[in-house]
């Protein structure tokens, strides 16, 4: 699947021409063009947003802080990446005692070597877009990266 | 990012709530109290101060001579930011046991009890304009029926405000739910000195008040900068103190 192909899947949350003016830079200065995006997921006050986004290269890993000010991003190695840790969850909104909503979350550290360095994602949605999100992530970025 | 000592006790501190681990939690929190800020702003009890403070500083003047507030109109309320919120409640939990207990209530929407998430600050030319100025506002929170304490302060460090707490009703809005809740609002009342002393030191106050400090370790040692913001916000006190009796003295003889 390409890049392109990868963002209009985040249209839901960003006009495709907004998120491909906010990752110009990020792309450009990428030593080599990306393979795949993980987006990291969050509730806000109206639901869901993205608040990063992961460009996963061959050799790198850049983050894009979409909501920062001033707008941030970095690099890091991908080979630094040694621990891949997961935590599944759910969590249900109520109303007094009525359930309007469960989530089901997830949190993912990849943890690098350099000084204690976690790259954090994480995950909002329902069963099986939160299956979906793990297995695009684990597509993207294997467990044996870590070997 | 590094994971820092901070993000540790927050997971400690997510115990108590379980909606603190969800994804997004603090910038929401954050984010609502950027909300209720306006609203309270916006609102009919800081409406109704706005109406009567011309009333107010022509009391003040009548009785002094002196104008009553720097700004011509009063300060909008601010709100505390992600990381403001994430320190305060790490330096609370650190120094106070009780605190760990009174941080969250267990039902309602997770808003941590904090009394300054969202506050503003008036700034008073005279030192008897604060204490008049406290009086007035804390009048009209009780008689809107707002009002929770009104707070003196006064401490080593050299801070002197008066602080008055009323409590605002809200709702915590979350994944496009919305709990009515009820927060608790800082007015904080001081002189144009004593704010300035706060926004020069506060930096200092910043670095340092996450270590527990003996007096000892800075009242003797005049090369400390607690040293110095410390004993000025003694001396400012003192000098806004020593204003007031100049002013009454000088109105006194243009009377006689």
């Amino acid at each position: 699947m390409t890049i392109e192909t990868q963002l209009e899947k985040l249209t839901t949350f960003f006009p495709l021409d907004r998120l491909k003016e906010l990752l110009k830079a990020p792309l450009h200065f990428m030593p080599e063009p990306p393979n795949n995006v993980v987006p990291s997921l969050e509730l806000a006050g109206d639901g869901r947003v993205v608040r990063r986004l992961i460009l996963i290269s061959e050799r790198y890993l850049c983050e894009v802080h979409l909501g920062a000010s001033p707008f941030a991003f970095d690099y890091i190695d991908k080979a630094t990446v040694k621990s891949y840790r997961f935590r599944l969850w759910t969590h249900e909104i109520k109303e007094g005692e009525t359930s309007k909503q469960v989530y089901h979350l997830a949190q993912v550290d990849w943890v690098h070597t350099h000084f204690g360095y976690v790259t954090q994602l994480s995950f909002v949605g329902s069963l099986e877009e939160r299956d979906e999100w793990l297995a695009n992530m684990i597509r993207s970025m294997p467990v044996t990266t870590i070997l | 990012m590094a994971k820092s000592a901070k993000e540790d006790l927050l997971q400690i501190i997510a115990s108590k709530r379980d909606e603190l681990r969800l994804p997004g939690y603090w910038e929401n929190l954050a984010e609502n109290c950027h909300s209720w800020a306006g609203e309270l702003s916006a609102g009919p009890f800081w409406r109704r101060a706005e109406s009567d403070l011309s009333q107010w500083r022509t009391e003040y003047l009548n009785a002094t001579g002196a104008i009553l507030l720097g700004s011509s109109e009063l300060p909008p309320f601010a709100s505390k930011s992600r990381a403001g919120i994430q320190d305060k409640i790490c330096r609370n939990w650190k120094r106070i046991p009780e605190f760990h207990d009174r941080l969250f209530s267990p039902s309602g929407p997770p808003i941590p009890n904090l009394s300054d998430l969202v506050r503003t600050r008036l700034t008073c030319p005279y030192i008897d304009g604060v204490q008049f100025l406290a009086n007035k506002v804390e009048s009209l929170a009780k008689e809107c029926g707002v009002l929770i304490s009104r707070i003196p302060q006064g401490n080593l460090q050299g801070y002197f405000a008066q602080h008055i707490g009323i409590r605002q009703s809200v709702f915590f809005r979350l994944a496009g739910h919305a709990t009515a809740a009820e927060i608790e609002c800082e007015i904080q009342i001081a002189t144009t000195l004593a704010t300035r002393m706060w926004d020069a030191s506060h930096p200092v106050y910043e670095t340092t008040r996450e270590e527990e400090i003996d007096s000892h370790d800075w009242q003797w040692d005049p090369n400390n900068p607690r040293f110095i913001s410390n004993q000025l916000g003694h001396m400012l006190h003192l000098a806004d103190g020593l204003l007031v009796q100049l002013r009454a003295s000088l109105r006194k003889q243009s009377k006689s």
